[in-house]
């Protein structure tokens, strides 16, 4: 007997680009996993995706592809995490090449990611800006994201004060 | 430029020209630079502002601005902060660094409390440059960002000769323990102390039976200056949370607490008749490991540890503390034993109901604990052992009819690694496996050229005179390419021996394919 056939699904994003994906897929994104448990009868009309532009789209569908089928991480599991912050920077061979990106795409990676709830795809990105802030002074990370020194003339006394306890000041 | 060509050098004896002439050439070139710095100021003006623009709308549209500040925080939580060190701290280490940065960041850093809750503080500064209150203000202003969060504290002990000025520490000088510990102490989750023999403040904090409402960890490694200081401590009286304990102090005495809810303990240089007592109360052990010394006291009753996963004991003593007693770890999977000293030995009383023991070691110099071996590992707690490593020093020596007990699946007929270190020689062994007729030598742990314990290259194995080349289950820390040649000279057509694979470990070798590490 022949295997059933995976069911697709389609999406639109906000640039009305569209995608046709197989539903498993789909639903490493618990939003759109959700969307689809509440749907009961099938409909043609695609699901629309209003915060996620077609290339973003693109590069989270091969995220997805790629890691089909993974067990997804239960909100306890997630919570342990947050509780014990026993978390790695690690990142997979296969995740880290997905993710050289440019800064604009990587920042967009991880708002998609939090928008359609895909932890892992979230915990890629977000680890890797952690690393990309790894051992830099505040003066490298300022450089490194276009970020201008705001701070009031109270700020700056107060990191100068603290700035005493610094062995590199 | 006209000035230079008139070949009039400036430095030479006053010149023998028309002075009139150079002062009216000067004043028109002062004009003339003036009248243009005139027409720059604005120009460079203009350009600075552009240079601010380019800059602030950069920064404006930046792509990490469109992180909102939870993200953020989720980008904070990544950073490593394993116990960064507070005093001195380092500009380029988290959570400091993005503190520093800019207001916003600052704000999410300080709105993260986890990042805050665990650093590294010494319980010595230097008076010549740190002030007592300045560092005190600064660590509580370091743990009040840390919000409810349970503390995590490491005081790295310092050896240097200037710290030894601790011995005659006057009252207004930095004391973490006084200062930060006791008072946060309600708050501290983990706690690493190791206090150096100079601190004159040791006996005075183990008697002080802080509130350690949240303790959890306990690292604590101290020697005291006096003897009579020498007393059971009271540290741990209020910790009813404690669950692993690390201790390693020259006393006989243990910590006065609550053993049954320890899951993990590792006791150094601890005396054999108080660690039994200890180890019968910890009903909820998982994880033990301990060095022992002393003859005195032997236990002859049982020790029941249900939850027991690993054991893992040094004992530095003469006979065997374990000789009368019945050991029963239903769970142990784990059990290692090293036998350091002369004169002692291990009883099969060790492995008798140990029913699920997947591994053993054992790591002797001492004749009598090889000679028990065979006795132990026919205990019905040895039926279930994957993997045997066994570890002799010279005087010990493994004998013959264990090894080809071991061989022959006499014994241990789970066995899948065994790796044997020390005698019988190489040549004992090479006999040994031609009477036996293993089929192959094979191995999981093939000989790799890229191992970091193999000097020489694959060519070194190709150039001895076989047709096929595989095995190298030969564990090459200590074997030289001539002694390597030498066994698979003597095992002879047995051996095959082939280009190197990288090594895996199959989830279950059928039974006849024992692996055998020698050397």
């Amino acid at each position: 007997m022949a295997a059933p056939a995976t069911q697709q699904i389609k999406i639109r994003c906000n640039d009305e680009k569209e995608f046709t994906v197989d539903r498993d897929v789909l639903e490493r994104s618990v939003l759109i996993k959700n969307m689809l448990e509440d749907v009961t009868e099938q409909q043609d009309a695609p699901i629309p995706l209003p915060n996620v532009s077609g290339p973003v789209m693109a590069k989270v569908l091969e995220y997805c592809t790629h890691h089909r089928g993974e067990p997804l991480p239960s909100a306890d599991t997630e919570q342990s995490q947050d509780e014990t912050r026993k978390r790695t920077t690690d990142i997979s061979e296969w995740d880290q090449k997905f993710i050289t990106v440019d800064q604009e795409m990587l920042f967009e990676i991880i708002l998609a990611a939090n928008y359609l709830d895909i932890k892992s795809l979230l915990d890629v990105g977000c680890k890797t800006v952690a690393n990309m802030i790894k051992g830099k002074t505040p003066e490298e990370i300022r450089k490194l994201f276009n970020i201008v020194n705001d701070f009031t003339p109270e700020e700056e006394a107060q990191i100068k004060k603290e700035n005493e306890w610094a062995e590199d000041r | 430029m006209a000035f230079r060509e008139s070949g009039i050098s400036p430095n030479t004896e006053f010149p023998d020209v028309n002075q009139e002439e150079l002062r009216e050439l000067l004043e028109d070139a002062i004009s003339k630079a003036s009248r243009l710095e005139a027409q720059i100021a604005p120009l460079q003006s203009i350009y600075t502002g552009l240079l601010e623009a380019v800059t602030y709308y950069k920064a404006a549209l930046a792509p990490w601005k469109h992180l909102p500040n939870e993200l953020l925080q989720r980008v904070f939580l990544f950073l490593p902060l394993d116990h960064p060190p507070c005093i001195p701290f380092s500009r380029r280490a988290a959570p400091i660094q993005v503190t520093q940065v800019c207001a916003r960041w600052r704000e999410v850093a300080f709105a993260t409390p986890s990042i805050w809750q665990k650093f590294k503080c010494p319980i010595y500064l230097n008076p010549d440059t740190y002030r007592k209150e300045d560092a005190i203000a600064f660590l509580n202003l370091w743990i009040s960002r840390a919000g409810t969060r349970p503390l995590s504290i490491i005081t790295p002990c310092l050896l240097d000769s200037s710290a030894e000025e601790w011995m005659e520490a006057s009252p207004h000088k930095f004391n973490l323990i006084k200062h930060i510990i006791l008072p946060h102490s309600s708050r501290i989750g983990e706690l690493t102390v190791r206090l150096p023999y100079y601190y004159p403040h040791t006996g005075a904090f183990l008697h002080s039976s802080p509130d350690f409402a949240l303790l959890e960890k306990l690292v604590l490694w101290y020697t005291l200056p006096s003897i009579g200081q020498d007393e059971p401590n009271a540290l741990c009286k209020n910790a009813p949370r404690l669950k692993h304990l690390e201790f390693e102090a020259p006393v006989d005495r243990l910590i006065q607490l609550n053993w049954a809810t320890i899951t993990d303990v590792h006791l150094r240089g601890c005396h054999a008749h108080i660690f039994l007592s200890a180890l019968r109360e910890m009903t909820t052990l998982r994880h033990c490991r301990a060095s022992l010394y002393s003859t005195m006291g032997w236990e002859t009753t049982d020790i029941t540890l249900p939850s027991l996963l690993s054991f893992d004991i040094d004992m530095d003593m003469h006979g065997n503390p374990f000789e009368n007693v019945q050991f029963i770890f239903p769970k142990l999977e784990r059990l290692s034993i090293n036998i350091p000293e002369r004169w002692t030995h291990v009883s099969t009383s060790i492995l008798q109901y140990a029913s699920s023991l997947r591994e053993f070691h054992l790591e002797s110099r001492d004749r009598r604990s090889v000679r028990s071996l065979r006795q132990v590992l026919e205990a019905s707690g040895a039926s279930k052992i994957t993997d045997l490593s066994v570890k002799f020093y010279p005087e010990a020596t493994l004998d013959k009819q264990t090894l080809q007990a071991i061989g022959s699946g006499q014994i241990l007929p789970q066995l899948r690694n065994f790796i044997c270190e020390g005698p019988p020689s190489i040549k004992q062994l090479a006999e040994l496996f031609n009477k036996k007729g293993f089929a192959t030598l094979d191995s999981n742990r093939s000989l790799s050229p890229t191992s970091s314990d193999y000097k020489g290259d694959q060519s070194d194995v190709s150039s001895v005179p076989f047709e096929r080349v595989k095995i190298l289950s030969c564990r090459p820390r200590y074997m030289t390419d001539s002694r390597l040649c030498e066994i698979i000279s003597q095992v002879g057509d047995r051996l095959v021996l082939e280009p190197y694979q990288p090594p895996r470990r199959p989830p279950g070798l059928a039974p006849e394919q024992r692996s055998l590490d020698i050397d």
